[in-house]
């Protein structure tokens, strides 16, 4: 009996450790290699739905799977959830160039000033949680050059405190911002894919609103508002309109 | 309706020689039809008329004619009329009867009108009442006479299911029962959707006999095309129209006619030959491989470079040649992808095909004259072809070992010319997305893991001026405590100097005379000292008298302070005066008991 137990115990570990995300993960990978996109789709999305975990690069290859079968509002998708786990990832942003050539809108965003376009770019350079580490650090180390000042018995640990302090205080601010901005952007904007072939965004949220203009899958829209099955998207390029959300997918 | 069948007869009413009537009679082969079958409607005249009437046929489908006849009839009286005779072949669109209206023909200047003729058209059971040979590959036209089974065209195809850029022979061919046959194409097929090439027909290909459902056929080839599918689908390759004139012998009831073999007549028929659907399949359907550029055949691969190694700046041809069997006319030339020292010019195209009932053989070869411009070692390829082979229904590809071209650093301008090309971007082939991520990755638990405006991010932001206002605090603190010792000093100075008294008063007793003076002296300035805040060793006079007096103690106290102090000082270096130590201890004690009185807050 005891025996039994035992290999029992031994069997559900290994089939509890075959199934962890990163052994699926590999699977997965294998199955990619090989050429099995759409297995290896399959054991993505279990590693998503059994575990409800999630990583960038998981998200990345999901997204080239999903390309590969030429779903492209689903790669879209997971190549959109992998910028929010790493906003500056070059893959990603390449892979989601080449996609966003072959969808049918090819919309053109409005054009930014210089220095939001500078303050993006560099946002986009780290996550937030690492913007977040970088205010924390630099505002303990304002904390400490202020002690310096405080505390300096000769001019020369004054100044370094004095200005170093005034400096750091600065920076901590503008780290701040731009933690603050990042997880705005990724966590607090609600965006969304097409994935309906082709919808027709009305001016108000009803059935019989006037068309406005028709987007097709795989378009990428930024919601501004919702109002019951009804949300008001944004488009790069500034167009809004109501569509209803079950044609959408949230990222 | 009646049926009726109304013989009318117009006697003609001016001059006619002779005394035999005009008739002009409308008959029908048959009266009684299914739909679709062929009727021959006839009108015949025993004169000649001109100007012929041609009745109203919009209720039949009118598959050929009027066609005119002429003959000529020997009468029972010895003399011979002309006749003639207009034959029209109709076939009934819809079940019912029909009557159909009288012609008229005009002699000399009467007019003659034909009978009405009754026809009963009735629905088949088997519409397809006339022999049609087999499988469809041909149909037929004619008259009565000319059935499909006497004179038909036949279309064969060689293969009506294969791919994109196969090779498909279609060959159209007339079968004949008639000796005498004349025929003259009215309309070419047009090949939409394919590459044609017409093959030369040989010489002889007429008049061959052949035995087809049992039956003798002269055979004459009319066309013999190539066809080479350019896209997917069900593609049709249309009809051929024939215009053919037979020569058929006709019933006499003449003696002689009969005796020297019978009559005959030219009879024009109009054929068309079947349409035949060729299932072309688009090679992505089957699996195409990657560097497959459209070869369908039993084809061949060979490449050569005319030399090995050359200087810079020489020519060397490349000579890459595709044989066999297939679509060798429609290959493209191949990009050969090589290094961007060479320059490569647009290949040369060289044909040796021929194109027969075998199909397109022979070889297209594409002649590359490359320039290398700089020195070096360089691999041409190795390079790769696929192509499909019908007659094996597979992918062939065929891998050629990469050729190597040593090429020799010549003279610097042509190196400089090779610079100049060097800086090109390198061409775009085609775009793909990266690859996928296959290193090790690190699952997080979606955004309800982070740490930005998290409870720790919160107290570690708290923590910077956390601890600045604690740095602040204790700095504080120790600084209050630090004043706080001069003011303890100040308030302990009357008991300090009282126990520096006590000591002094046993030293007193004990007659230590020095160690006494020393005490009463330590006893004051330390007093003074620490009530006036000031370090002993900045003790003086003047600085005494100053701080009493600002500190509202009379001027004759410090004046007794100092009395003290001298009569101390002398008293330490003068012996023998011991009854003054009683008095200095009492003056002293005074002294500090009167200033601790005054400088009380």
């Amino acid at each position: 009996m005891r025996k039994f137990i035992l290999i029992f115990f031994c069997l559900t570990s290994i089939a509890a450790s075959a199934l962890s995300p990163n052994s699926l993960f590999k699977d997965a990978n294998q199955a990619y290699q090989k050429g099995d996109f759409q297995k290896s789709i399959t054991l993505y999305e279990q590693i998503v739905r059994d575990h409800g975990v999630s990583s960038a690069e998981l998200r990345y290859n999901l997204g080239n799977a999903y390309y590969r079968i030429a779903d492209y509002p689903s790669a879209i998708l997971n190549y959109e959830r992998a910028l929010i786990e790493d906003p500056s990832d070059r893959e990603v942003l390449a892979n989601l160039q080449i996609i966003r050539n072959k969808l049918e809108d090819k919309i053109e965003p409005m054009p930014e000033l210089f220095y939001i376009r500078w303050f993006k770019a560099t946002r986009n350079i780290f996550s937030t949680d690492v913007w977040a580490w970088l205010f924390i650090l630099n505002f303990l180390g304002a904390a400490a050059l202020w002690i310096l000042y405080f505390q300096g018995r000769n001019s020369r640990n004054k100044k370094v405190g004095f200005y170093g302090g005034l400096t750091t205080i600065v920076f901590s601010i503008l780290l701040f911002i731009t933690a603050f901005s990042a997880w705005k952007n990724n966590y607090k904007t609600q965006r969304a894919v097409v994935f309906a072939g082709s919808i027709s965004v009305k001016s108000a949220p009803v059935v019989s609103g006037n068309g406005l203009f028709i987007v097709h899958a795989g378009t990428t829209v930024t919601i501004t508002d919702e109002l019951g099955e009804w949300v008001r998207v944004r488009l790069e390029d500034g167009k809004e309109g109501w569509v209803i959300l079950g044609d959408l997918e949230v990222i | 309706m009646k049926k009726q069948f109304v013989l009318l007869i117009f006697t003609c009413l001016l001059g006619v020689l002779n005394a035999q009537e005009l008739k002009f009679a409308a008959s029908v082969n048959k009266s009684k039809a299914v739909v679709d079958e062929q009727i021959r409607l006839t009108y015949s005249l025993n004169a000649m008329g001109n100007a012929f009437n041609q009745p109203d046929l919009s209720a039949f489908n009118l598959l050929m004619g009027p066609q005119q006849t002429y003959g000529v009839q020997q009468n029972p009286n010895g003399r011979s009329t002309q006749t003639m005779s207009f034959t029209y072949i109709i076939s009934g669109k819809k079940p019912g009867k029909y009557t159909i209206q009288p012609a008229s023909v005009r002699i000399g200047n009467g007019l003659i009108k034909s009978n009405t003729v009754e026809v009963e058209i009735v629905k088949g059971q088997n519409s397809n009442a006339q022999n049609q040979p087999s499988k469809g590959n041909s149909a037929a036209g004619g008259n009565d006479k000319t059935t499909g089974n006497d004179l038909f065209i036949k279309v064969t195809a060689s293969k009506t299911n294969t791919i994109v850029g196969d090779q498909i022979l279609v060959s159209y061919k007339l079968y004949s029962r008639y000796s005498q046959l004349n025929y003259e194409l009215s309309k070419a097929p047009t090949f939409n959707g394919f590459y044609s090439e017409e093959i030369a027909l040989g010489k002889n290909t007429n008049g061959q006999k052949e035995t087809y459902n049992g039956q003798d056929y002269l055979t004459a080839e009319i066309k013999k095309v190539l066809l080479f599918p350019q896209k997917s689908g069900k593609l049709e390759i249309p009809p051929i129209e024939l215009a053919c004139v037979v020569r058929q012998r006709v019933q006499s009831q003449n003696i002689f006619d009969q005796m020297f073999g019978g009559g005959y007549r030219d009879v024009e028929v109009d054929l068309k030959s079947p349409t035949v659907t060729i299932n072309v399949n688009s090679p992505d359907a089957i699996g195409k491989p990657a560097n497959f550029n459209g070869a369908v055949g039993k084809l061949d691969y060979s490449l050569r470079l005319d030399r090995n190694s050359v200087k810079s700046g020489e020519a060397v041809n490349l000579k890459l040649v595709v044989s066999g069997r297939g679509n060798l006319k429609l290959l493209e030339p191949p990009i050969l992808g090589l290094a961007s020292e060479l320059e490569v010019y647009d290949p040369q195209i060289v044909d040796n095909f021929s194109v027969s009932s075998g199909g397109m053989t022979g070889s297209r070869s594409f002649e590359y004259l490359i320039i290398p411009r700089a020195g070096g070692d360089f691999m041409i390829g190795p390079l790769s072809y696929s192509w499909y082979d019908p007659e094996r229904s597979n992918w062939q590809s065929k891998t050629i070992q990469a050729l190597k071209l040593s090429v020799a650093k010549s003279s610097g301008d042509q190196i400089a010319v090779g610079r100049g090309r060097n800086a090109s971007a390198p061409k775009q082939l085609s775009e793909d997305i990266l690859y996928i991520k296959v290193g090790e990755t690190e699952f997080s638990k979606g955004s309800g893991s982070l740490f930005f405006l998290s409870i720790p991010f919160y107290l570690l932001s708290a923590l910077s001026p956390l601890a600045l206002i604690g740095f602040l605090l204790v700095k504080r603190r120790a600084q209050r405590r630090k004043s706080n010792i001069g003011e303890f000093r100040v308030k302990e100075a009357g008991s300090t100097a009282s126990k520096r008294l006590k000591i002094a008063k046993t030293l007193l007793l004990k007659g230590d005379k020095n160690a006494f003076y020393e005490e009463i002296y330590r006893a004051i300035y330390g007093y003074l000292s620490d009530k006036l805040r000031l370090p002993v060793a900045d003790l003086n006079r003047q600085k005494i008298t100053e701080l009493l007096s600002s500190g509202k103690v009379p001027d004759e106290i410090s004046d007794r302070v100092f009395n003290t102090l001298d009569s101390c000082e002398f008293a330490r270096f003068a012996p023998g005066a011991e009854s003054g130590m009683n008095d200095i201890f009492e003056e002293t004690s005074r002294i500090i008991r009167e200033t601790e009185n005054l400088l009380k807050p």
